[in-house]
This record gives C-alpha cells, structure tokens and sequence, in this order.
C-alpha cells in the first residue's frame, strides 16, 4: 500500500496511553458480548426478590424491581449495544463510503446530484426521525439498527469525498490510469486502501454516536423489551432514584464507559495520523 | 460594494429556493411514514368503552376517511397558507400548541448555546495556546466527559446528587408552584430550576464547542501570518484571541450549526428527565398519542429551523469569505 | 407619691391588657356551623394531574387528565366512597320499580359561573345534544335511552324502553356533566370556544390555564352551597411521570400524589407514610383496575383450552401480586373483581402447578424442542403506555419460559394495539380490564359476543350463546334473586372456559400532604369528582375572615379606650385624695 506507513502508525498510537486503554476496553466489551452467557453469575432473566442492594456475598450490582439480577444484565445489555453500534455504524459507514467515493471521484453533476442528496439527509434531525420511524414501524434491534444506518452515513460522505478529492490527483493514481485501470478499479483498489485510515476514524465515532442514539431511544421507552438494553435498564431505574440507586448509576456508567472507549480511539486514531498537529 | 450585495442577496435567494424542494419533500415523507403505521388515531380520540358508529363518525370529522392523496393535497395547500390544521388530541390550532410550548425550550437551549459557547470558546482557544498545560488538560477530560456520557443519565445522576442528596436544587419544573412569584423572585426561581438541565445539556455543547475551537486555532496558530504577527512584536493575547480565533471561527461555527439536530435531541431527553413541558416533550408526546396534525407540524418547523440555521451559516461564510457563493 | 402612681399605672395597664387579650381570644358572634372534621377554610392545594388536559369538556372527551374539569362542571349527583348517590344538582329523585323511570327534582338555586341560572333546559340539551351524540360512554350510558321530558323549570323526567337497573350510576361528571345551553346552542360543540374557557356549576372556576405545565382553579363565590368549597385555588400540575411526582410532593412541591402515580411507586409508600403523609386507600371503587392475560380463542393455540389452563397453573399469581403490587395487590381469584355487585367468590382455581402444566401442554400435543426446550411462541401485546402491565408482562413472559412457552412481547401504542386486536392479529394481550360499576353493561362488553372487533371489548373473540343469552337477560331484569342466578352462572362458565385469566386487584393509594384533611381522593372514582370537601387544616374557622377580625378590633379598641379612661379617672382621684 503506498503511502501508508503501519509500523510507524502503530508506534505512535501506542505512545498515547489513553486511545490504547479506549481499545483495551472496547476488546473488553466486546469479549464480554460475545461470551455473556459464560460470565454471569445469573440468568438475567430470573425472578427473584427485589431491590438488593449491592453486596459482595451474592449480587455484585445489587437487583432490580423484579429481582433480578443487575450485574449480569449489564453483561448480557453488551450484547445488544455491540450489534446495534457496530452494525448500524458499518453499515452507515459502507454507504457513506460508496457515495463519497462516487461522488468525489466522478465530479460534475454526479457529485453535485449526491451532494445535493447528502445535504438532505444531513439536515434531517436525526434523533426525531429515529423516534418516529421506530414509533410507527415498532421498537424492535433491527429497525434501531435500519433507521440509525441508513440516517447516519452523511458525515462519512464528506469526509470521504474531501479526501477523494484530493486523492484522485496524486501521482500514483495518474499511473494507474495511463496503465489503462478502469474506474472501479482506482476507485476501489488504489484510493480507497490510501482513504481507509479516516473511514476508520470515521466509523469509529460513528459507533459511538450510534450508541448514544440507541440508548437515548431505548431511554425514552422506543427499545426493544424482549432483549436486555442499558437504555431500558435506566428507564425503569428513574422510578427509583431515591431506594435503589444501584439500578440507575451502573447501566449508565456502561453506557458512559463503552463510548468513551470508542471516542478516545477516534481521538488515537485521529492524532497518529496526523502527527503535526499534536507538536508544538 | 453594490457588485457585492447584489450578489450576496442571490446567493441567499438561491439558498432559499434550493430548500424549498426539501421542506416538500420533508413533508411529504413524513405524511407518508405516518400513514403508514397500521394505527387508527381514531381510537385513541374516541376512548374506551366505544362503538363502532362512534369511530367512524370520528374518522370522519378528522377527515380520515378521505384517499391519502386528497389527504395530502389539502394538508400542503393548508400549509403554504400557514394553518397547519387542528391537533387531534389537544382540539386546538397545532400552531397555538406549538408557540406555547417555545419559550421553556427557547429558554433552555439559548442558555445552555450561550454558555456553553462562551467558556467552550474561552477555553479552546487557552487550550490551543498552552496544549497539555493543566488548563488543557482538565479541559479536554471535561469534554470528553461531555461528549461521552449520555445526557439524559447525567441529568439522572445531578439529580440523585444535587436534588436528592443535597437538597440544593428542585428535582423538576419550571417554577414553583406554591407562591406565585412576580418580578426578581419569579427570575431568580426560574433561573434555580434552570441551572440543572441547562448545565446538563450544556456538557455536551461545551465539549464540541471546545474540541473544535482548539483544533482549530491550533491549526491557525501554524499558518505563517501568525509568525508574522508574532515578529511585529504583538502580544500573545491579541494574536491568540483576535487573530487567530477570528479565523478559527467558521469551523466552529460550523460544527455548531451541524449538531442544533442533535441540541434538539438532547432537549428532548433532559426535557424528559427534568419534566420541563417544552417542545422536546411535546414531540414525544405527539409521537405516542398519533397526533398526526401535531406530529407534522412539529417536524416541519423543527427540519425548517434547521435548514435556516444552515442557510445562516451558509451566510455568515459567504460574508467571510465570498469566493463560496460561486460555487 | 409618683412611685406609688406608677404601680397604680402599671398594674391597671396589666389588667386592661389582659381584658383586652381576653376579648380578642373570644370567638366572633359571626360563626358558620362546621362539620364534625372541623374543616378549615382557605388554602391553596397542589394536585398532581397524570395528563395534559385536552380541554375542559368533559362531554366530548373522556382522555386522560380531565380531572381539572370535574370541580367545575357538576352531574345530577354526586357519590361516596360506598357508591351511594348524594344530592347535587338534583336535590331529591324517584326511580320508579321497573327501572325505566327516573325523575330528578332540581335545586333552585343554582347559577352557572356567568350567572345565568341552572334549569332543566340545560340538562335536556347536555343530554340530547352532547352526551349522547358526542360523549365516548354516552350510547352506552343511555342505553334504551327512550325521552326526556322537562315538565317545569326544575324537574327532568328520563325515560327508558327497558328496565336500567344501574342507570344512576352513570350520573358522575365523567359520563353526564351538565353543560349550559345558553353557550352551546347552535354552536360546533367540538370547537365551541368554552371548551376551554369553561362555564359550569362546580364549587370552582378556571382561573389560568399553562398549557403544558398547570391549571390554576378558584373559589366559586356564588356556590349554591354556601358553606363549601373550603379551599381558595385548586392547582393541577401535568406530572406524567411517576417519580417526578414522588420527587415534588416530598419537596413540598405538590400536596397530593394520585393512584395513577402511586401505582408505580407501592415500594415507597411504606417511607412516605414513615415521612408522615397521609395514605387514601379509596378511589378505586367505582372503576376497578383487574389486570388480565387476554387469549386469542380464535387461533389455533390459543384457542385450545388444555393450553389455556396449562397457562394458567404455569403463572404463579401470588409472584406477580406480590412484584407488582408490593404486597398491597390483592391476588384475584374469580373471573371478576371481588367488589363487583354477584361476585361468586368460589369459582373454578387453577393453583399455580408448573408440573400439571407441562403435563397438559403435553398432552395437547405440544412437546418440547429437545435443543431449546421451547415447545411454540407466542406475542403478547399491551399498552407501552402502562408501565405495570409492561412489568406485568415481564413476568408472565419469564414464568411461561419454564413451561417452555417463548413469548415475545409487543408494547404498543394504544391505536396499534387496537388495530391489532380488532383485526385478531395477536395471541395475547395483556390489559387492564377496567370495569365500572355496572355489571350488565361492563360485562357484556368483555364476554358478550355482540362486543367482538369493538376496541376495548370482547378483545378475546369470545363466542358462547348460553353467555350471551345470560348476559342479555340480566341486563333487562330488576328480580335481585334471578340476577344473581344470571351472574353466577356466566361466572363458573367463564371460569371454565378462561377467555381471560385475571391476576391481582389493584389497590393503589393516595398519598397527599399531612396539611390537608377532608375528602381526599374526592370519590370512588378517584380524581373524577370535585374537591370540594377538602381543607387545608391550617386555615380559617370561617370563610370571610376580614370582617370578623374588623369586628373583634373595634371591639377591642373600645374596651382599651374604656378602662383607659377609668384608669386615668381613678388614679386622679387617688392623687387628688393622697394629696
């Protein structure tokens, strides 16, 4: 790959201790999605006598209003949390790619026609549309996942038209061209790997923005009630701020924990490639 | 300078046709969406214990019996002539439910941009001047704490400690209700209910807000005029704060303009939280009972807010720097 | 000599200073004569309204947040906490024996807020014109709905084509306000601007309305009842959440906590009556609160009655009872609430038995996966906007998974819920069941088949002609005897067939300030009646405080004046006779 220099990338996100503890973290919470039903101490959906409150002998975290257990349904909520971001944020992602890449490429009026599309759909406010599309069409994962993928890929857009832009005119691109390379061809196998670097910034704090949307959907009582959410999870906790304040700081404390990861990856991610910025 | 303005008043003219087709097109997406939930407003209109006489002559005066199209029709024409129908749930003009509602959402958002801006700026441009001082430091663990942590959670949390524990705050609303305040202690109570959800909404403005504004002028800061100004012998205060931020600014306002969509979700949220009856509650309100007037009208106006926040913008740059307006 | 003048001065000063604080302590001649509570007059109580009120006509509307409403506009009569009419509007009635006639004298000395006065014309129209044609409850409040004749200025006539044995009890500001005539004649009712500017009879008057946020109401000074209200303002605050409520009524914020609140908040009750608030255990008894598992009879799972009762032995209703309700619930044992008028109290159990439950699933024909151990799924929908029957259905849906039944729940809003289960696209609902206190009319509509696709009625499809036949006879019969007959046998038949399985009775209390006494909740349909027997009991003995303190000054004046004037009169005679 020209112009990409990994090893030397590498070094110096390393040297930022606080994007590699974001990525340590977010290992964590993924290991911790994936092997859930390994880990808890409890079936997350059992009754059991409520409001406990936190203590080391049975429940870590305390119980719920219907006696159940909060540490594991923090872990089991991972889960739910994990696919809706990371999928909703690839697949945001994936189109903004495709349609920056296009457009910054191509220029004329199929740039001016998608740019005039991506300012649309980046005026909508995002939030309320999500609230009414999972209102009328029910507040299952998939349609969060749908509505959050399909409102979000405008900022990717833009980023990865700006940095087409700028990349068609290089020299390695006009090589390939006097070889004779089809368009798809540079779009997809010369410019791209060169712009992957910012996609990946890009997804990054896509996923996290992705899970603030989730949660603040779920908050406001639009989740799915059938998996274990931390958004629900605090719902439900606001009834009992004063007797059972366990319920409410943990979930949350997640929620705050698990994006703050992905936003000091974006931040690594951002300073180690752009190295003069961060000299003085 | 005629030249200017005369092209200056095109490029706003332009703008503003440019985004008509969208509020069409906003609108008409919307009737669509809505129209298709498998719901009936009806029933909720006509409550328990109905018949079936009932909901249909309920459909009827509502209008709901008529083809979608012709639904449609008299909708956008209402609309250009500036009656956006009657809410189903509150029996009154959408418009007269809206308007009350503005000024505790107006009121929250200008002081929570405003405060947010002011020390989000202030500290920015310190940050940018002095990185990894203390200032910088404590201020980016600030905004990260801001841009991360949900908001509505963090309200829970002032709440449990500053309300519940402390006592130093109301819990929820707008005013106290026991004695009817006028004058300085009706200001000053309302400004003691403020202070919680303001400050929690204003976090996350202030960590954008301060982000940006320190990449910014730390950009700036690189660019040669800067050296200049440096060997001319100005102060570090004047090339910071009038030089450099000055043409830090339209990043910064940019990126503020992006997310008034998102201001306005975190309004709904610590709307919710603190019990505030502002528009934020009203949308979601009007979301869950399937008032289909209100529902429209609260989307229109929000996307048409938003869209004007962007022409202004789109504005200010232009005034900045015109060779935008020729694209 | 001055010495001996100053302890005259001093100790006549003393005495006509306690002569005086003797007269002020006396009680004014002007007395009002009290209750036997000894309410106090004055005071402003803050009231936590679950809603948003729409408007204030309550003959078009019967959404939730309507109770501002109830203290302005007045019904025929009023009720108590036993569900027995009182005198209101209507000072005296007769129900003749065959229920059909019911003839009400009016009280001559009602105006409405404007000073028009009240007649019998008014209750035509409101009658003729709103309720009927307008009010969601109104065909079926006046159901056999014949005539009503006015044969003079106060007295009103209703007369109905079959016997109406519960017909009174529609008689609340919910189902039948009195509206004025002279407002809302000729007029589009539904957007007749006194909708929300309201003229009514009640003890209190709108004074501000805060969309959004409250509505302030005040005395009503020209109140036929001379003696009430006895408070000043009634302020209703929109608070739909339940711990924002809770968070202000302990921050002195609000007075009163309504049922619609404390439903979710049972497990602080315990606290705040440790705090010193006061609990109201009534409200409940007009309309009664039975959360119920509705089942789809009509599709092919649902409708197999060996899985219907093996759902019922999988739910243990005593956990359900005991997490929702906090041990404040009451476990339901028949098909109908315990306080309905004919509850058989001794109909078919199904105790909870998770073995005999498997051991039926089995048996109809539905095995357990051996991978998942599921053996079928079902939907459950319900209100999204009734936090405990979403609690409710966590439950249910956690009990039935050891039974090996996944069910998937499915919150909906209201108007999705009833497109589905009109349309009979679920398998379970869960709902709250309200019944009102009139058997044949809320009966009939959960089991009678004539109520099916009607929304919020036989939402189970429920087909049986012997029920029917039942239910049609009772709802014409005035024979106590053979009501009870009708009433028990459609019970053990529905007991049998389980449309419906009910779990706990709702017992939700009221929860309001230690500075309040009186009335509270207002009657036994909760917030749905006025305040006008409550008091703040740091008021006034009377209701006019200014001229009876006027009174007790001058009073006092005078008798200072007096021995003052003694005083000086005897101690110059002193001196002039020391001397």
């Amino acid at each position: 790959m020209c112009g990409m220099d990994v090893k030397g990338f590498w070094r110096r996100y390393k040297r930022n201790r606080l994007a590699v503890l974001g990525l340590a973290f977010v290992i964590v919470i993924i290991v911790i999605a994936a092997t859930a039903p390994f880990l808890s101490p409890y079936d997350p959906f059992k009754l059991g006598p409520s409001f406990l409150p936190p203590s080391l002998e049975n429940h870590i975290l305390g119980t719920d209003d219907l006696g159940r257990d909060v540490f594991s349904r923090i872990l089991y909520g991972a889960q739910v949390l994990m696919l809706v971001g990371l999928l909703a944020a690839t697949c945001a992602t994936s189109i903004g790619t495709v349609i920056g890449a296009i457009s910054g490429y191509c220029g004329g009026r199929i740039d001016d026609l998608l740019m005039r599309i991506t300012e649309w759909v980046f005026v909508i406010p995002i939030f309320l549309f999500a609230l009414l599309l999972v209102a009328v069409f029910g507040p299952s994962i998939w349609n969060v996942t749908i509505v959050i993928g399909l409102l979000m890929w405008p900022a990717t857009a833009r980023l990865v038209r700006a940095e087409f832009l700028s990349l068609k005119e290089r020299e390695f691109v006009e090589a390939v061209r006097a070889l004779g390379g089809s368009r798809l061809l540079i779009i997809f196998g010369e410019i791209l790997p060169n712009a992957s670097p910012l996609i990946i910034v890009s997804a990054t704090f896509t996923v996290a923005w992705a899970i603030l949307l989730e949660t603040g959907l779920s908050f406001l009582g639009l989740g799915d009630p059938n998996v274990i959410s931390w958004g629900m999870m605090l719902m439900k906790a606001q009834l009992y701020l004063r007797s059972a304040w366990w319920m409410a700081v943990f979930p949350g404390l997640a929620i705050s924990i698990t994006v703050l990861s992905f936003n000091l990856i974006g931040d690594g991610l951002n300073d180690a490639l752009n190295p003069r910025l961060k000299e003085r | 300078m005629s030249v200017k303005s005369a092209s200056l008043k095109s490029y706003i003219l332009r703008r503003v046709l440019q985004s008509i087709p969208l509020i069409f097109a906003v609108i008409i997406f919307n009737f669509i969406i809505i129209h298709l939930a498998p719901s009936d407003p009806a029933v909720l209109l006509a409550g328990e214990f109905t018949t079936p006489e009932w909901l249909e002559k309920t459909r009827n005066y509502f209008g709901l019996t008529k083809p979608l199209h012709e639904q449609l029709t008299i909708y956008v024409f209402n609309v250009v002539r500036g009656d956006f129908g009657y809410s189903f749930y509150h029996m009154q003009p959408v418009m007269d439910v809206i308007i009350a509602r503005v000024p505790v959402t107006l009121l929250l958002m200008v002081t929570q941009l405003v405060f947010a801006s002011i020390a989000g700026i202030l500290l920015g441009a310190i940050s940018a001047r002095k990185p990894y001082s203390f200032t910088d430091n404590a201020s980016s663990a600030v905004a990260l704490v801001g841009w991360s942590v949900p908001s509505f959670w963090l309200g829970m949390m002032f709440i449990m400690f500053f309300s519940l524990q402390l006592g130093w705050f109301p819990v929820q609303g707008v005013v106290t209700l026991r004695e009817e305040l006028t004058g300085l202690p009706y200001v000053l109570d309302v400004l003691h209910h403020l202070t919680l959800p303001a400050f929690t909404l204003s976090l996350w403005t202030l960590a954008i807000v301060f982000r940006q504004t320190r990449a910014s002028v730390m950009e700036q800061l690189w660019q040669d005029y800067i050296v200049t100004a440096r060997s001319k012998g100005l102060s570090e205060k004047t090339i910071v704060f009038k030089h450099a931020l000055k043409n830090a600014s339209i990043p910064v306002i940019t990126v503020v303009s992006f997310m008034v969509g998102w201001m306005f979700a975190g309004a709904i949220l610590v709307e919710t939280v603190f019990a505030w009856p502002g528009l934020g509650r009203l949308i979601f309100e009007a979301i869950i009972t399937r008032d289909y007037p209100l529902i429209m009208g609260m989307v229109i106006i929000v996307s048409v807010i938003v869209i004007i926040v962007n022409i202004i913008t789109d504005i200010i740059y232009s005034l900045i720097d015109p060779r935008i307006r020729y694209r | 000599m001055k010495s001996l003048d100053k302890i005259y001065k001093f100790k006549w000063s003393g005495c006509t200073l306690l002569i005086c604080i003797l007269i002020l302590s006396l009680k004014s001649p002007v007395r009002i004569t009290q209750d036997a509570e000894e309410p106090k007059y004055s005071g402003t109580m803050i009231i936590q309204n679950r809603a948003e009120p729409p408007h204030f006509n309550l003959g078009i509307s019967m959404a939730y947040g309507m109770e501002p409403a109830c203290n302005i506009y007045e019904s025929l009569v009023s009720w108590d906490y036993n569900v027995n009419p009182h005198p209101e509007l209507a000072e005296s009635w007769e129900i003749s024996p065959d229920y059909k006639t019911f003839t009400f004298h009016l009280r001559h000395d009602i105006t409405w807020h404007d000073g028009e006065p009240f007649t019998s014309a008014d209750v035509k129209f409101t009658i003729e014109e709103v309720l009927i044609p307008h009010n969601p409850m109104g065909k079926l409040a006046f159901l056999f709905f014949e005539s009503i004749v006015t044969p003079d200025d106060y007295t009103v006539v209703f007369q109905f084509k079959m016997s109406r044995v519960f017909f009174m009890v529609f008689l609340n500001p919910v189902s039948a306000p009195m509206l004025p005539k002279h407002l809302y004649e000729n007029t589009d009712i539904m957007k007749n601007p006194y909708n929300e500017k309201p003229v009514g009879t009640g003890p209190f008057r709108l004074a501000e309305w805060v969309k959004g946020d409250h509505v302030t109401l005040v005395r009503n000074e020209n109140y036929y009842d001379k003696r009430k209200p006895y408070l000043d303002k009634l302020i209703f605050k929109t608070m739909p959440k339940a711990e924002t409520a809770l968070a202000a009524l302990e921050n002195k914020e609000i007075d009163v906590l309504t049922a619609a609140a404390t439903g979710m908040l049972l497990h602080e009750v315990p606290r705040l009556e440790a705090a010193g608030f006061k609990t109201s255990w009534h409200g409940w008894e007009y309309w009664k609160g039975t959360p119920n598992l509705v089942f789809n009879t009509i599709r092919p799972i649902t409708g197999d009655i060996k899985v219907r009762q093996s759902i019922a032995h999988a739910l243990d209703t005593e956990q359900i009872t005991k997490l929702v309700g906090q041990g404040y619930y009451v476990v339901s044992r028949g098909t109908f609430p315990s306080t309905m008028p004919y509850y058989k109290p001794d109909v078919k159990q199904y105790p909870y038995d998770p073995e005999k439950a498997n051991e039926l699933l089995n048996e109809a024909g539905y095995p357990k996966d051996s991978a998942t151990g599921v053996r079928f799924k079902l939907n459950l929908i319900s209100d999204a906007t009734i936090p405990s029957l979403v609690k409710a259905s966590e439950i249910v849906k956690a009990q039935l998974k050891e039974v090996g039944i996944d069910v998937e729940m499915l919150p909906l809003e209201v108007g999705t819920l009833i497109a589905r289960e009109t349309a009979g696209n679920f398998d379970l609902i869960m709902e709250l069941g309200t019944m009102g206190p009139d058997p044949s009319t809320y009966w009939a509509y959960h089991y009678h088949s004539r109520f099916i696709r009607v929304p919020f009625g036989n939402m189970a499809f429920y087909t049986n002609s012997r029920v029917d036949l039942l239910l049609d006879m009772a709802t014409v019969n005035v024979d106590t005897a053979k009501l009870k007959e009708y009433y028990y046998e459609i019970q053990d038949i529905v007991a049998e067939e389980l449309p419906s399985l009910l779990f706990y009775e709702t017992r939700d209390p009221w929860v309001f300030s230690p500075d309040f006494g009186g009335v509270i909740p207002p009657g036994p349909n909760g917030g749905y009646q006025s305040y006008k027997n409550a008091y703040w009991i740091k008021g006034q003995e009377q209701i006019a405080p200014s001229p009876v303190w006027v009174w007790e000054v001058i009073v006092a004046i005078v008798v200072v004046v007096a021995v003052a004037a003694a005083v000086a009169v005897i101690v110059r005679r002193r001196r002039t006779q020391a001397q």
